[in-house]
């Protein structure tokens, strides 16, 4: 096979994949949605319980399979930003709500102070990749009893977001690899805490590619803040 | 009362979309390809329709196009479900001319909040 051939195989590939690991997921997703939300009849306690277990999961996988499908976009060359007027506070709303049963289920309290509207120009469907990855994170190694804060703000022409939480922290040695493709934190290898180090990599390609800035500060059992720079609209 | 018309060929999405609509106090006509939406669009003249953009025959961009150019259905409100991020998909959607899209999977409530809002940006 030529290159190009390769390549034009490599993109319709992955457009099939993502549309066929969607599909099914949104039915899951979806009739879990109208059964919680008593659409079809009230549920006894055990049966909410265990819907809620089914939703939590499911969104695991869908965070999953969207962090792999972009991860392989940018691999092949394919990964495109399209961008149009957003409002991130809206944004990070929406993120909250997606992570407060995961939360919840951790005993992690989530705090939000966010001034908005922050308009940007920007890939929405991007941005709450960025977000539901920065927060997962911050859920996950955040002890029981600790916070996640999410704090926004626009500085003159930049929107700055934080998310901060009082979990394990990163080792000081290894802060520079952060960034690198499925690089795990050592601490978080010993925990055993599930994840493929993916999330900081993509969350970098797409705040780069909106000409944006992120950077981690972190302390080894004090907490970790992710800060993300975006350009505001004008 | 308001009628959407729901194009999807995932039966499953299909019953998903339609039955939270109901639920919501909407009309549904619900349909499995291209064609039949285009039918149903020109017959019975929805207030709004949701088009899935990948359908057998008549995709959903297709039928977006169509109806923008028939004069009677023209004015029609139009939310594309896409199950691909990708640029061409959402551009594609909105220069046939579509109001708004939403990516799969999505939320039932998330999807009748978006329909919500294009209705009464209309109404008012």
């Amino acid at each position: 096979m030529h290159h190009e051939e390769l390549e034009t195989a490599k993109t319709v590939f992955l457009s099939t994949v993502s549309h066929e690991l969607r599909t099914p997921l949104t039915s899951i997703a979806g009739y879990v949605e109208l059964l919680l939300d008593a659409e079809a009849g009230e549920l006894n306690p055990a049966q909410q319980r265990m819907l809620e277990v089914i939703g939590r999961n499911t969104r695991r996988l869908r965070e999953l399979i969207e962090d792999m499908l972009i991860a392989a976009a940018i691999e092949s060359g394919e990964f495109r930003t399209a961008k149009r007027s957003v409002d991130l506070a809206g944004l990070v709303e929406t993120a909250l709500a997606e992570i407060a049963s995961a939360a919840a289920a951790a005993s992690v309290r989530l705090c939000a102070q966010v001034y908005g509207p922050l308009p940007l120009d920007a890939d929405p469907d991007q941005l709450d990749r960025v977000l539901a990855d920065l927060l997962a994170n911050a859920v996950k190694f955040t002890p029981p009893a600790g916070t996640v804060t999410v704090t926004g703000r626009r500085d003159g022409d930049t929107v700055v977001l934080a998310i901060a939480d009082t979990g394990m922290g990163i080792p000081a040695a290894e802060q520079p690899a952060l960034f690198d493709r499925f690089f795990r934190a050592s601490n978080a290898i010993d925990q055993a805490s599930p994840g493929t180090g993916l999330g900081l990599a993509i969350a970098r390609t797409i705040v780069e590619s909106h000409d944006g800035r992120i950077e981690v500060r972190s302390a080894e059992k004090v907490g970790t803040t992710v800060t993300v720079w975006l350009p505001a609209a004008r | 009362m308001t009628l959407v018309l729901v194009a999807d060929d995932d039966a499953d999405i299909r019953d998903l979309v339609a039955f939270k609509l109901e639920q919501s106090g909407l009309e549904v006509i619900a349909v499995e390809d291209g064609q039949a939406a285009l039918e149903q669009a020109r017959s019975r003249q929805p207030n709004l329709a949701v088009l899935d953009v990948s359908m057998p025959g008549l995709s959903g961009i297709d039928v977006c196009r169509m109806l923008r150019a028939d004069p009677v259905t023209a004015g029609m409100l139009i939310i594309m479900l896409t199950a691909r991020v990708q640029e061409h998909d959402v551009e594609g959607g909105f220069s046939a001319g579509a109001d708004d899209y939403v990516t799969k999977p999505f939320s039932p409530r998330e999807l009748v909040s978006r329909i919500q809002a294009l209705l009464s940006r209309t109404r008012a």
